[in-house]
């Protein structure tokens, strides 16, 4: 039998790190900085070796460690040893911490003054403290394995693509860079919201905001590249809860425009919180393993309990400084139709998102809990009643951009909108196309009125708000227009047939044989429409035995082809799934317009 | 004055607690109506479930049971059990990389008049935890 012990060097370090993030707190707390300051170097430094430790034990293939051995596997990529440090819990908790850590000493590094840093190094250093506790005891990536296997199980195949190597981290980098956005705005709102302290939140929420909205959308990109089901957003609940914090954390970024006139400093501090919160939450969800999800990997009940609490105590904790501060339950209600009001109505209609999203990645859990029966919420739910929310978002902040317009003039374009709407409306005839339309010509009104707007050189300061509200506009219309005409066929071919499916013409040209380092498998050559080459795979990985399949994507503007490779039957045919899906190339633009705005705005000041 | 403002502020708080709790009673409404039940084979024998409507069947797929349909194209059969009692299926389509017999399986469709479900979707699903087959025996 294999005893299992805990690695000496790792244990310690681990250690070291918690009782300096204790410490670290406590001389925040009783105004010691220097002090606290030389620890957060001291812990980055601490935990930064531990990761190297980590990583090196998988360079090393040194499968008495219990996570190498379970995550990794002599016949790997080198680059995938690497990843494969944060391929499960123990490590993506690890890299985490290490991100919190370092974010910590940037800020650290950056901000000299000791008023604006000491209180929310306090804040941020118990939070460090609580998860660097929860990793010690309950996730530690460092046990070691008596009697070691030869060889390790494999990194999980699915997650042996560069997309996915590099998506974790950027979602756990959202969290941490919003967990740091929280502290500050504790800070504040334990004390005063100076000046200054407004500008650090504002860079911080950028970044923030940032880095979650590349995560999702590299996740996005490689469920569809890699998962092979021809989508890229499933309404999955592990999707939903990376979902939930960037929903709030985008009302949040609007919010701080209020802290020019200190309007609704209350809503920007409870949006800080609840998006801190929601990312906790998420953790918690993900590696609790209470959900059915293709995400969760590692369900360990013990674990859930513990993140559990520690949601509570932050949940609690915010609240208790929240209602307790009296500084910023001051301000005025925004006068009604300024633009501060039409910020307050977007902030609303994200709010209702918010809770559509979260009742419906909850309530499983509760009929579970209390009825005792199992359910799933179908996507319907979502796409239902999250459609005309995000086209009435669309239209309000469209609406927005010609408020400063004189009265006849807006009421004459206005209802012109309105009738070419309703006229394309009537002349397609179908409901499923109203939103369609609507967000089309919305896209149309947002993207003339960028143009003019530059013609008129009028943009330097806001035309990250333009151009980002063009791209929300046309990622809303690109998504509807491939929800409503993507279609999929399932099919029996063999080598040299040729079909018409679709509307389009498919030939199987052949099948051969790959083989790689640690796979082996064949790979199917289709051309469609005479011109477009797919060549779906299918492997087998040689520890795992894992079966997984490679879709073949062929990209243009308007559609996709896709095919990926089934079974193979006795007389050599092969099932096969051919899909057409529109507007996927649109989406990933519009996406990474999206994220180019964010950026902008958000490097715009320091310019 | 003071005191009109704090009544102000109660009217305030009261109508956005309304506000809230109407769109949650209209989210929750919506929700009724896009519920996919989870049910095993004896749940769905029992009769005390909405059988009627599209439902999921969870169960394992039994061993030797999975055979495809001589001269019709992708035609799939085979049972899902929960050790108590099973149900056969039938599916026409590319089945998933993860479906194996003697192993996990969710199928999304509707209980035929015959007593056997058609499967409209399969979602085959490895256990929660990714366990390659090696390290089984240091569990």
């Amino acid at each position: 039998m294999t005893d299992i012990s805990v690695d000496f060097i790792g244990n310690a370090l681990l250690w070291g790190a918690t009782i300096g993030s204790l410490l670290g707190a406590y001389f925040s707390f009783v105004h010691k900085h220097e002090l606290a300051r030389r620890l957060i170097f001291f812990i980055s430094a601490v935990l930064l070796t531990a990761s190297a430790y980590l990583v090196i034990q998988f360079l090393n293939d040194n499968f008495s460690f219990l996570y190498v051995a379970q995550n990794s596997n002599v016949l790997l990529p080198v680059y995938y040893k690497i990843s494969a440090f944060w391929g499960a819990h123990e490590g993506s908790f690890l890299l985490m911490i290490v991100l919190l850590s370092l974010s910590i000493t940037f800020s650290n590094y950056f901000i000299r003054n000791k008023n604006q840093i000491m209180q929310s190094n306090f804040y941020a250093l118990s939070i460090l403290f609580l998860y660097l506790l929860f990793i010690a005891t309950a996730s530690n990536p460092f046990y070691i394995l008596s009697n070691p296997p030869i060889n390790g199980a494999d990194l999980n195949p699915l997650l042996q693509d560069p997309l996915l190597a590099i998506h974790p981290p950027l979602i756990f980098s959202g969290y941490v860079f919003y967990a740091i956005t929280f502290c500050f705005v504790m800070s504040g709102a334990s004390g005063v919201f100076s000046k200054e302290l407004f500008s650090i939140i504002k860079a911080w929420s950028s970044i923030s905001w940032f880095t979650l909205t590349l995560g999702i959308l590299l996740g996005s990109i490689w469920a569809y590249y890699e998962l092979g089901w021809g989508g890229y957003w499933f309404w999955d609940p592990v999707e939903n809860v990376s979902l939930m914090p960037w929903i709030a954390g985008t009302a949040f970024s609007h919010s701080l425009i209020y802290s020019r006139t200190k309007i609704m400093l209350s809503w920007m501090v409870f949006l800080s919180i609840i998006t801190f919160l929601l990312s906790v939450f998420g953790s918690f969800i993900v590696r609790s393993g209470i959900l059915n999800s293709v995400h969760s990997f590692a369900a360990d009940p013990d674990r859930g309990i513990f993140l559990l609490g520690i949601l509570s105590v932050f949940t609690l904790v915010s609240f208790i400084v929240f209602f307790s501060s009296k500084d910023i339950f001051k301000g005025n209600w925004p006068k009604f139709g300024s633009i501060n009001y039409l910020l307050l109505l977007n902030n609303i209609l994200l709010m209702t998102i918010l809770l559509i999203i979260l009742l419906g990645t909850l309530y499983p859990i509760f009929t579970e809990v209390i009825y005792e029966s199992k359910l799933s919420i179908g996507p319907n739910y979502f796409s239902e009643l999250i459609t005309p929310l995000t086209i009435a978002l669309i239209g309000l902040f469209t609406f927005e951009q010609f408020l400063k317009l004189k009265g006849t003039v807006f009421f004459l374009s206005a209802l012109s909108l309105v009738v070419l709407s309703t006229g394309l409306y009537f002349f397609f005839e179908q409901m499923i196309f109203l939103s369609l339309i609507t967000a089309g010509v919305l896209c149309i009104v947002l993207f003339f009125n960028l143009f003019i707007s530059i013609l008129h050189h009028q943009t330097s300061l806001r035309i990250h708000k333009l151009f980002g509200h063009l791209s929300v506009a046309a990622l809303t219309f690109s998504v509807l227009f491939n929800h409503n005409f993507s279609e999929s066929v399932d099919i029996k071919v063999s080598e040299g047939d040729q079909m018409n499916l679709l509307n389009s013409k498919i030939f199987f040209e052949k099948v051969e044989i790959v083989t790689d380092s640690n796979f082996n498998g064949v790979r199917a050559k289709f051309v469609i429409d005479e011109e477009y080459p797919l060549l779906p795979e299918k492997r087998v990985y040689k520890v795992g035995g894992q079966i997984t399949s490679e879709t073949a994507v062929n990209s243009t503007l308007v559609k996709d082809y896709l095919i990926v490779l089934g079974d193979r039957f006795k007389d050599g045919s092969w099932s096969v799934t051919f899909s057409k899906k529109y507007g996927i190339l649109m989406i990933w633009m519009s996406s990474f317009a999206l994220l180019l705005s964010i950026f902008y705005g958000g490097i715009r000041r320091q310019l | 004055m003071i005191r009109r403002n704090r009544a102000n502020k109660i009217y305030l708080i009261l109508l956005s607690l309304a506000s809230v709790a109407l769109i949650v009673f209209f989210i929750i409404k919506a929700l009724e109506k896009n519920i996919d039940l989870y049910l095993t084979p004896t749940q769905i024998f029992s009769g005390e479930y909405n059988t009627v409507q599209k439902f999921k069947l969870g169960g394992m797929v039994e061993k030797g049971s999975l055979q495809r349909v001589e001269g019709e194209d992708l035609v799939v059969t085979f049972t899902v059990t929960d050790f108590e009692n099973s149900i056969d299926v039938v599916y026409v389509g590319v089945l998933p990389n993860l479906f194996k017999e003697n192993s996990g399986v969710v199928a999304s469709g509707y209980l035929t008049e015959g007593n056997s479900f058609w499967a409209v979707e399969i979602l085959a699903k490895h256990d929660e935890n990714y366990m390659p087959v090696k390290l089984e025996s240091y569990d």
